[in-house]
């Protein structure tokens, strides 16, 4: 049984603590902005209790490491997705039903749709997707490694931290502190903790990685490791800034104009990418097969699906600045590389599906598998359309309109949430051990919620989109505009009002998950099944415990 | 530990990898793949040829990489630029008409009146809505513009420079006109403002204290406060860019509140001016455009959003 | 292939560096350029610095989101520019940090709203924009009429722009909290000074109808009223075409001087 204190992780993870703390500390004393102050409270009181837990494991005598994967973190972080997800559903909700009836803006600051929606984006993309990635790479990671996880404070650290980044940020917008970058909107302090953050992040999975009883590292496993990556890079030179003083949130960026706008969108779009693409493909790579019980299509196409999506996707952020002030030859870098991307983005969906084959009819009975075979299915229109988009011609058409909204939904409803929601009826009851979800029939419901809400809000916007852009381009025989802007705007009440009741069904479903997750944990009845080994797949035979006789690299 | 083993299903071996019971077939590449990625790739090579792409190096000093492939095609704002100028060219032929065309004439001609209408209706609701109301029927601070009462000229060719330099604008030739604040300059009383008020709702025929109109005639007509604008008995029509106060059409109000803020804070409604946001020829149709709407024999169209005809093709 | 991956996959640290480097060589050579080519920003005359004023205005733009719904980009074609005006140059966005491009057009472009609309209608749409204009999605600001802006935290704003690289001279530093005021003072003695600094076009009036207070609201419409007026388009239009047709007449000439060699 191995024996272990903690003082070197302790010791380490002390300092970022504490300059946490510190920072807080300094904008509770100096700053002139109750959110500043507010922020600053919560860092310091945040980085405080985390010091004193550091303190208390230093202090403990040597404590006996489980010899069990380390679920509690997985546990905490399954509770956050099912938070941030109802938040981010929720807002996402109401700014729809603002677009529809501009008066639930209520003119107040906090309220209006402008720091609403990344509100929004953010509790959704940051919140429900960031603890989802946490979850699953965490859970995937160790069982394909055959060792229980790395550090023993550094999980919650990067947990707690992690969560406190996208609350500094959800706060921060509704009292107007807000960088303005699409998908890293949170201030510069916020951004601070999230790089220590996601060091801890790095740390954690490359040295789980190191201890593994495998010789090779699993395909989900890249895709967690090339998302972990490509996000410090881009969030590091997206974020660089010089804040006006510590009195004030505010910063300004280090770039400007048009080298601001495409780091922004390198940034943006591999957000997309590396965030809410590759990473939730390692999702995939693990969940799908586990539920459908068969072996992965092909090896190779893993191969060149990954590491073309890692090439390429760098190279397509300038397809969100088509015929702008950006150079053209940026654009047609952009356009090219983003056609060549739907090779790669495809190479997954084929290994999605094909995996399947001989377990097709497990999707009738079967939700949770329901749900990820149609993440597969979304996934790839959303790339097929998105790849359609960055051809200039058609995105003269569909940019700057409700299109671009209806490509993202599909991706974001169909794909990432899907695929999250498939993944999480399997995961809880495998870290809580039961032997399956609460109820299958509610999981039947949250599906077919899910899926009617998800095509209606992509096809009103599609509808939406095409006509806006439709009448923002007619002229007439005599070269003259046939619609004035307002005439576009008028247009749009019935698909707003319809996106609204499909984000509604949507949401509805997600609380009918969440109830029924909540109940798998907690089960009127409880029937835990006795943690045996079978239950506990790490080998009893300790390969954890000696790590250095199986040398993995 | 890596032992292959054949797949039930598909035929095909494992990789002999096996992760949490997870393993991998080593089924080839299918070909779709192999091709969709050269297909894609002569593609993009086709688009680097023709159109700007590549940074090249073109300096053997730091930084090194300053300029790009140019492209056969050539770059955007240049494409952008020949396909204006082609388009300006066929659309000259039209503006000319317009522009060359005298519009006290115009303005008389039911046919160019049918073929005009429906662009200055989408110009209107694109440029002017937003102030004068989507009926043209304006809105507290803009004025009314079918109502038969001008601020200025109201004939075509006074609109059309009232749009084209607008009023009180930031453009040297725009008509000014300021209604000066009597009680922020201090030249009136707070009563005597009161009376005034109570003598512009006589003269416009609205309900008043008849005693205190009289001291307030005596200002506005005696005393030249007001009439040297707003003319004789209020009557406007001196081209100044003063109201006609006796009708019953306000621009900020004919309230007791808004006729106090008017006379006690003064006036300065600003009309932007357009020359150089619109073509000639757009203002122009905008003139006519106003002027049509506010010709009474004709039915008053309708300048909602739905069903505008589109001048057929 | 197999082989050769087999190598990556066994090893952690290699398939790190692997990634780290096949993912940077897209960002290095789509950005990195952007700032050595030259012509990537024309030199183009009329672009300032924001004032102070109008800096506080546009920090106002930012936090309130506006950019969600509007773009200040007029694309390269023919439908936005007969809409919105001159294409947007890549010079007007010089010292926007960050830029305010936007994505989407629920409401219209505003990159040359300055001088379109007059302070009162800017005022009062901002209040109430369903009042002004129906069928309007935007949200209502009243409450920027209702708060001062805050003139140290510009000043700290303009000396943080200089830090970074924008030509504000030290001057415009010392004043930017005083011309902050100034620029919605026209009563105050010194409020033209501000010229000096910025230009002759500078706007200089009190914008949000209060006389009596400096409010989010005159800051909003100070930034709003000089989008778009900085660049002269017209001219430049005309300098480019005089430009192309000097380029054209010059490959002839240079195979003349080719041909008499
Ligand atoms: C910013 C708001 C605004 C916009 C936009 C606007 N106007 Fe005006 N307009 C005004 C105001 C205010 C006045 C009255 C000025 C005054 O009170 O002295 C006015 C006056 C006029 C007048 C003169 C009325 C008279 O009685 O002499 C005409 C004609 C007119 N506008 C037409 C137009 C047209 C056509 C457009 C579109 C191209 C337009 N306006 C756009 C605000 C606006
Ligand atoms: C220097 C010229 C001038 C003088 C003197 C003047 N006015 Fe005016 N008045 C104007 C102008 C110009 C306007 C229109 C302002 C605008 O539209 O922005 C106006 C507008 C008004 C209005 C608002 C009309 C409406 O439709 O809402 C009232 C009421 C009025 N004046 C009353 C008076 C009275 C009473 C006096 C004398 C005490 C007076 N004016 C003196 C120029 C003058
Ligand atoms: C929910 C979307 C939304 C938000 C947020 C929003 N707007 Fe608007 N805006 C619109 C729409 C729709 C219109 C067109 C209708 C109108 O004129 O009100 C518009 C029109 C405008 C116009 C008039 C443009 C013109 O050409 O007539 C200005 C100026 C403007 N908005 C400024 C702002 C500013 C400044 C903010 C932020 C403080 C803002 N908007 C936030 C939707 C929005
Ligand atoms: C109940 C479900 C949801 C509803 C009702 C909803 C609604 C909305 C609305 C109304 C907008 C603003 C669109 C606009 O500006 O016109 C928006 C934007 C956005 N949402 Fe959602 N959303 C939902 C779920 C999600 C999910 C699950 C994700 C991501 C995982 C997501 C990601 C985004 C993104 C990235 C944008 C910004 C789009 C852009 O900039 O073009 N949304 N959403
Ligand atoms: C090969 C794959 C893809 C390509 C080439 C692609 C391309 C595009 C294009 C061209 C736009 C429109 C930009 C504009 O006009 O403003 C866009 C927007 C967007 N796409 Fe994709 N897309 C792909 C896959 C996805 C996926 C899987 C998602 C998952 C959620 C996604 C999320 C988004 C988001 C959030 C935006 C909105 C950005 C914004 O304006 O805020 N995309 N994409
Ligand atoms: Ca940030
Ligand atoms: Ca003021
Ligand atoms: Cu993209």
């Amino acid at each position: 049984m191995e024996k272990n204190s903690c003082r070197a992780e302790c010791a380490i993870s002390l300092l970022p603590v504490l300059a946490v703390a510190a920072l807080g500390g300094v904008f509770t004393l100096v700053g002139k902005e109750p959110i500043l102050v507010f922020h600053g409270a919560i860092m310091a009181l945040s980085g405080a209790l985390a010091a004193l837990y550091l303190f208390r494991k230093m202090l403990a005598p040597p404590a006996e490491i489980p010899l069990e994967y380390n679920d509690k973190i997985i546990r905490a972080a399954v509770i956050m997705i099912l938070i941030w997800g109802i938040i981010g559903f929720g807002v996402g909700d109401i700014v729809a039903w603002q677009l529809a009836y501009p008066n639930l803006n209520f003119d107040l600051p906090w309220t209006n749709f402008g720091r609403l929606r990344p509100v929004h984006t953010t509790a959704v993309i940051l919140g429900f997707g960031g603890n989802a990635l946490l979850a699953t790479s965490f859970y995937v990671v160790q069982r394909t490694s055959r060792a229980r996880l790395a550090g023993q404070v550094t999980p919650w650290l990067v947990f707690w931290g992690y969560n406190l980044f996208v609350f500094l940020g959800v706060t921060g917008y509704l009292f107007g502190v807000t960088q303005s970058r699409e998908y890293a909107e949170p201030e510069w302090y916020a951004d601070l903790l999230a790089l220590l953050v996601w060091i801890g992040y790095f740390w954690i999975f490359l040295a789980t990685l190191a201890r593994r009883a495998e010789r090779h590292i699993y395909v989900a496993n890249w895709y967690f490791l090339g998302f972990i990556i490509a996000f410090a890079m881009l969030h590091i030179v997206n974020n660089l800034s010089v804040p006006i003083s510590l009195e004030y949130a505010k910063s300004y960026s280090l770039f400007t104009g048009v080298q601001d706008a495409m780091t922004q969108w390198w940034y943006g779009h591999n957000a997309v990418g590396f965030f809410l693409t590759a990473a939730f493909l390692g999702m995939l790579y693990y969940f799908l097969p586990k539920a459908a019980n068969r072996p992965i299509y092909s090896y190779r196409l893993s191969i060149i699906g990954f590491w073309g999506l890692v090439f390429t996707y760098m190279w397509a952020g300038s397809h969100h600045l088509h015929y702008t002030a950006l150079p053209d030859w940026v654009q047609v870098l952009g356009m090219s590389m983003s056609l060549i991307l739907l090779v790669p983005s495809w190479a997954s969906v084929f290994n999605g599906f094909f995996t399947l084959n001989g377990a097709w009819h497990k999707l009738r009975y079967d939700p949770a598998l329901r749900f990820m075979t149609l993440a597969v299915l979304f996934y790839a229109i959303a790339t097929f359309e998105g790849v359609f988009m960055a051809l200039k011609p058609v995105n003269a058409l569909s940019h700057y309109t409700d299109w671009t909204v209806g490509h993202v939904h599909a991706g974001a409803l169909g794909w990432v949430a899907f695929i999250t929601i498939g993944s999480l009826y399997k995961l809880v009851p495998w870290v809580w051990h039961r032997e399956g979800t609460y109820s299958r029939r509610l999981e039947a419901w949250h599906f077919w919620l899910a899926l009617s809400g998800a095509v209606i809000y992509v096809g009103a916007m599609w509808n939406a989109g095409i006509t806006q852009s439709l009448m923002w381009q007619t002229y007439d025989a005599n070269g003259q505009f046939v619609y004035s802007f307002m005439d576009s705007v008028d247009m749009l009440h019935p698909y707003y009002v319809a996106r609204a009741i499909g984000g509604l069904l949507y949401l509805v479903g997600f609380m009918i998950g969440a109830y029924n997750i909540w109940l798998t944990i907690n089960p009127p009845t409880p029937a835990e099944i006795p943690s045996t080994p079978e239950t506990r797949p790490l080998p009893a035979s300790g390969v954890v415990a000696q790590p250095a006789a199986q040398p993995a690299e | 530990m890596s032992v292959k083993r054949r797949d039930q299903v598909s035929g095909q071996l494992t990789t002999g990898h096996e992760w949490d019971g997870i393993e991998e077939l080593d089924t080839p590449i299918p070909k779709p793949f192999v091709w969709g990625y050269l297909i894609a790739f002569l593609v993009a090579l086709i688009m680097w040829i023709a159109l700007p792409s590549w940074p090249l190096p073109s300096s053997m000093k730091w930084p090194y990489i300053t300029s790009y492939w140019q492209g056969l095609l050539g770059s955007d704002a240049e494409r952008v630029e020949r396909r204006l100028a082609e388009l300006a060219a066929q659309q000259k032929a039209f503006d000319d008409k317009i522009n060359k065309a005298d519009l006290a004439e115009l303005v008389n001609d039911p046919k160019a009146r049918k073929l005009l209408m429906p662009a200055g209706a989408v110009l209107y609701r694109e440029h002017c809505a937003m102030c004068h109301g989507p009926d043209a029927k304006g809105q507290p601070g803009f004025p009314n513009l079918v109502d038969d009462q001008w601020l200025w000229d109201g004939e075509v060719e006074g609109i059309y420079t009232t749009i084209k330099y607008g009023i009180n604008s930031s453009h040297e030739e725009t008509q000014s006109a300021e209604m000066p604040g009597f009680l922020k300059d201090e030249s009136l009383t707070k009563d005597q403002v009161r009376d005034v008020v109570e003598y512009v709702r006589s003269i416009s025929g609205q309900e008043h204290f008849p005693e205190a109109a009289k001291r307030g005639a005596v200002v506005f007509e005696e005393d030249g406060a007001c009439s040297g604008c707003h003319g004789e008995g209020g009557a406007g029509g001196l081209g100044v860019g003063a109201p006609n106060l006796t009708d019953k059409h306000w621009i900020y109000g004919g309230d007791r509140d808004s006729l106090y803020r008017s006379i006690a804070e003064g006036r300065k409604g600003v009309m932007p001016h357009w020359v150089d946001l619109l073509r000639e020829a757009e203002i122009r149709q905008l003139a006519l455009y106003i002027k049509w709407l506010g010709t009474p024999e004709k039915q008053v169209a309708k300048v909602s959003s739905v069903s505008i005809p589109t001048t057929a093709k | 292939m197999g082989k050769l991956h087999q190598m990556i996959e066994r090893n952690s640290i290699v398939l790190v560096l692997m990634i780290t480097i096949v993912a940077s060589i897209g960002g290095i050579i789509e950005i990195a350029p952007l700032f050595t080519i030259q012509n990537t920003v024309e030199k183009v005359e009329g672009m300032r610095v924001y004032t102070p004023l109008e800096l506080a205005g546009r920090d106002i733009y930012v936090r309130e989101g506006c950019y969600a719904c509007h773009s200040q980009m007029i694309r390269k074609l023919k439908t936005d520019v007969d809409r919105y005006g001159h294409y947007s140059l890549a010079a007007e966005s010089m010292y926007d940090r960050p830029f305010q491009w936007g994505s989407k057009r629920t409401g219209p472009d505003l990159a040359r709203i300055g001088g379109r609309r007059s302070d009162e209608w800017h005022v009062r749409h901002l209040k109430e924009p369903r009042k002004v204009v129906k069928g309007s999605l935007m949200p209502g600001y009243a409450f920027l009429a209702d708060t001062d802006i805050d003139p140290q935290r510009i000043a700290l704003s303009i000396k943080a722009l200089q830090w970074a690289g924008d030509p504000y001279t030290d001057e415009m530093v010392k004043e930017a909290a005083k011309d902050a005021i100034r620029q919605a003072s026209p009563d105050m003695d010194d409020a033209e000074s501000i010229k000096e600094r910025y230009g002759e076009k500078v706007q200089i009036r009190d914008f949000d109808g209060n006389p009596a207070r400096v409010t989010e609201m005159d800051a909003m419409v100070a930034y709003l009223q000089m989008l778009g007026t900085l660049v002269d388009t017209k001219a430049l239009r005309a300098a480019v075409k005089a430009q192309r047709q000097a380029a054209e007449s010059k490959p002839a000439g240079k195979a003349k001087e080719v041909a008499a060699r």
